[in-house]
């Protein structure tokens, strides 16, 4: 597993890995650690292997933190079978997929 | 053997069968010619019924009496005749009779027939005396003659007529002609010889020969007179019954028929009964010397040659006198048998003890570790065969070998047995491969005077870097089934082993993956011949192995048998065949943890990803998915003491099976009312609850799910 955070136009998080219970309770812990100054959010899932739920109840409350603070979240580089749990769980209603 | 049908029964059935044969087809041209020369027949047959008649009237008292009284009667009647006046009176000429008795009683004379009553005038009685006895006599030719009914008959001149009487059995009656016409009465035509006349149903008179209903056959009587000569004095008339004379004559035909055939009968007895004596007698002679022996080869150790005695000099003696030499080579050809199948017995018991020796010295045909699965099948053409296999682990490696050596019996298998101890000898004791096949190609030529040689697939397989690196020394080219496709393993082809010394053998490699068959076999499976003699062939072989490749090794080896006998039918196996098959095992993994720590989860999928390198990648993610949210439940929700958790995974053909068993709670998370809230988006976003999604992606990505709670141990298991 492995966790890149950018600076750029947007906060970008990059996770190398699979999005897991172990994985997804590290990434949240970088996260804490980090200050969100851009309004854009972007989770890019280009070397993601795949996620568990334990991943997907980071993204929603990932979701919830920023909506709070007027910021948005993207999430980009979905393979297929991370596009197939946010399809049958109905995440792709609610988080923005590009 | 009991005899049911003795020769001389055969001959006598068959002379039977002649003689009925014979009378029948005697009888058919009999009755055919009946009909055809009937005229002829028929007045024969008359001529021989009539010697009596004949003899009756040439002969004794009877011609003399019958002229005699012919004379008294021929004269009475002439008397009437004579006498004008009652010439011409007939009955109806008188009112009464009182009247006509009285007008011939008084001239002492009656004209005939006679009118009823017996009126005795001496003249007449006199006459009725003499009729009777003419009576008497046409009466017995009648009867003796078989004729239907017996006539006598004169004529007399009476001037300007011509008067015929006829005399019966019982009455007289006359006809008369001018001269130069024909009477017109049934009997005869006067100026014809008596044989030419007959009288046809009609009674009208013809002249020749014609078929009709009655013919009428005559004998002249004659008288001798003073100066010597014959005179005629009468005719006998004697009417016969033309059917009657044909059934008759038909009779005759049986009756000599029956004659015929009891004569036959007692030639034929007379026959056997010399058969008997001249061949039977001996022939049973025969059979009885020729039981002995057979009893005594049975029986005895001794067998004594029987002397046959025969006074005869026939075919029989001489067919006695060869069995006599016959019997004497049996003799001496038994005793060397005897000798000879003590020593087949021998031989044979210890040919099984070598092929039971050579068996054993096989390793079993089948194995199984967690590499590899092997089933093997060997046929041997004769009990020893030449054909061997053999595997075993050394250096971490598989060997697998597979050879056949050339010629059959005791000297291939003894060749066979040297082969098969040098190659596991020399592969376990030298570092290199070639090398070790290249010593043992010299220790296998050397001193090889029998020429025989051994043509072998030697395989040793590497799991780690899934390959086969191989040397092939002449033998059939194997196949390996690799993803549902067959390839031929046609690496570089060596010469045999054992055929010369100081040959370089090449070594090839071919991959040989998880999951891959590989399919060994000798020429006695490729060149077996069906009653076309057409080959089993190559071809065979691989759409055979293609077409089992979902079977196990144990269903790849029946069909291979099944294939083949479907092809060979009845012929007859010629050489040994061997088929051993081989597959890399990929389809089990077992886990087992007993610590609880989530860190088992990742541990859990890496090996897995590691032991299915080549499962899809979408397969190997939602087993990943599924792992980690079972695992963690099952962890999450421990309350046991010491947490258990066992997990197997299975490649099954298109499936992975995932088997989680476990100590912990009696959960199952697929009976749950898990209502979970697929996201439409329009949503609340703060009362999303963030969590239940675990076993619904669970149940979404795999294929099937179960739970079992057996003996305090939970086990999910799910197939993807």
């Amino acid at each position: 597993m492995e966790i890149r955070i950018k600076h750029e136009d947007a906060f970008i998080i990059e996770f190398v890995g699979r999005l897991d219970t172990v994985t997804s309770l590290e990434l949240q812990k970088a996260l804490d650690q980090e200050e969100v100054k851009e309004n854009l959010v972007i989770f890019d899932m280009k070397e993601t292997e795949y996620i568990s739920s334990a991943g997907l109840r980071l993204l929603l409350s990932l979701k919830k933190n920023l909506t709070k603070q007027g910021k948005a979240l993207e999430i980009h580089n979905v393979n297929d079978i991370c596009k197939e749990v946010f399809k049958v769980t109905g995440f792709v209603n609610v988080l923005t997929i590009k | 053997m009991k005899i049911r049908f003795p020769i001389i029964l055969k001959i006598a059935l068959l002379g039977l069968l002649v003689t009925s044969l014979g009378s029948g087809v005697a009888l058919t041209i009999s009755t055919l010619n009946q009909n055809k020369r009937s005229e002829e027949t028929l007045i024969e047959n008359i001529d021989k019924s009539l010697y009596s008649v004949d003899y009756m009237f040439e002969e004794g008292d009877n011609s003399q009496d019958l002229l005699a009284g012919l004379k008294n009667v021929k004269d009475y009647i002439k008397t009437v005749y004579s006498n004008p006046d009652i010439k011409e009176k007939t009955l109806k000429d008188f009112s009464s009779f009182e009247e006509y008795e009285k007008y011939f009683q008084e001239r002492d004379s009656w004209v005939f027939p006679p009118p009823g009553a017996m009126i005795a005038s001496p003249a007449y009685l006199e006459f009725r005396k003499n009729f009777k006895e003419i009576s008497h006599i046409l009466l017995e030719a009648h009867l003796s003659s078989g004729a239907r009914a017996a006539y006598l008959c004169y004529e007399e001149d009476d001037g300007d007529k011509k008067r015929l009487i006829f005399m019966g059995d019982s009455r007289i009656t006359y006809t008369e002609r001018e001269e130069g016409s024909f009477y017109h009465l049934p009997g005869s035509h006067y100026d014809l010889k008596p044989q030419d006349i007959i009288i046809d149903e009609k009674n009208e008179l013809y002249q020749g020969y014609k078929i009709n209903s009655y013919l009428t056959r005559f004998i002249e009587l004659t008288e001798t007179l003073e100066d010597g000569t014959e005179a005629p004095v009468a005719s006998l008339f004697l009417e016969y019954d033309r059917k009657e004379i044909q059934k008759r004559s038909m009779d005759i035909l049986f009756s000599e028929l029956i004659i015929l055939g009891s004569v036959m009968v007692v030639v034929i007895m007379l026959y056997m009964l010399i058969a008997y004596f001249t061949i039977t007698k001996n022939l049973k002679k025969l059979t009885v010397a020729t039981d002995s022996i057979s009893h005594e080869l049975k029986q005895a150790n001794n067998i004594t040659p029987k002397k046959l005695e025969f006074r005869s000099h026939d075919e029989i003696a001489s067919l006695a006198s060869s069995f006599e030499v016959m019997e004497e080579e049996i003799v001496n050809y038994v005793n060397i048998i005897k000798k000879e199948a003590k020593e087949n017995e021998r031989r044979e018991a210890e040919l099984e003890v070598a092929s039971n020796i050579q068996l054993s010295a096989l390793p079993a045909s089948s194995y199984l570790d967690e590499n590899v699965e092997l089933k093997a099948f060997i046929k041997p053409a004769k009990v020893v065969g030449g054909d061997f296999y053999d595997y075993f682990y050394h250096d971490d490696k598989f060997f697998l070998i597979i050879a056949d050596v050339s010629g059959k019996g005791v000297p291939a298998a003894l060749f066979m047995m040297k082969a098969k101890q040098l190659l596991k000898a020399k592969i376990t004791s030298e570092s290199s491969f070639r090398k070790a096949i290249a010593e043992v190609n010299n220790e296998l030529a050397l001193n090889n005077e029998s020429s025989l040689f051994v043509t072998s697939f030697i395989a040793r397989i590497d799991f780690e870097k899934e390959e086969i690196c191989y040397i092939n020394a002449g033998h059939e080219k194997p196949y390996i089934l690799h993803n549902g496709e067959v390839i031929k393993v046609d690496g570089t082809a060596n010469f045999v082993l054992g055929g010369m010394e100081d040959i370089e053998f090449e070594e090839e490699t071919i991959k040989f993956e998880k999951g891959d068959t590989l399919l060994l076999f000798t020429d006695g499976l490729n060149e077996s011949i069906n009653s076309k003699q057409e080959e089993f062939s190559y071809e065979r072989v691989e759409n055979t192995f293609k077409e089992g490749k979902d079977l196990s090794l144990e269903e790849k080896i029946h069909l291979f048998q099944q294939r083949l006998q479907e092809f060979v039918q009845n012929e007859e196996q010629f050489d040994d065949i061997t088929i051993v098959t081989l597959k890399r095992e990929d389809s089990t993994l077992s886990l087992r943890y007993r610590n609880k720590d989530y860190q088992i989860i990742e541990d859990c999928v890496n090996k897995f990803q590691e032991a299915f390198p080549n499962l899809e990648e979408e397969k190997k993610s939602k087993v990943g998915i599924a792992l980690d949210e079972l695992l963690n439940n099952i962890i999450s929700y421990d309350e046991s003491e010491q947490l258990e958790i066992d997990i197997t995974f299975t490649k099954l053909q298109d499936d992975m099976k995932v088997t989680i068993s476990h100590n912990g709670q009696d959960f199952n998370p697929f009976n749950q009312d898990n209502e979970v809230k697929v996201l439409q988006g329009n949503e609340d976003l703060e009362s999303l609850n963030p969590g239940g999604y675990g076993v619904f992606l669970v149940q979404t990505l795999s294929k099937s799910q179960a739970y079992t709670y057996i003996k305090d141990h939970a086990t999910i298991t799910l197939i993807f």
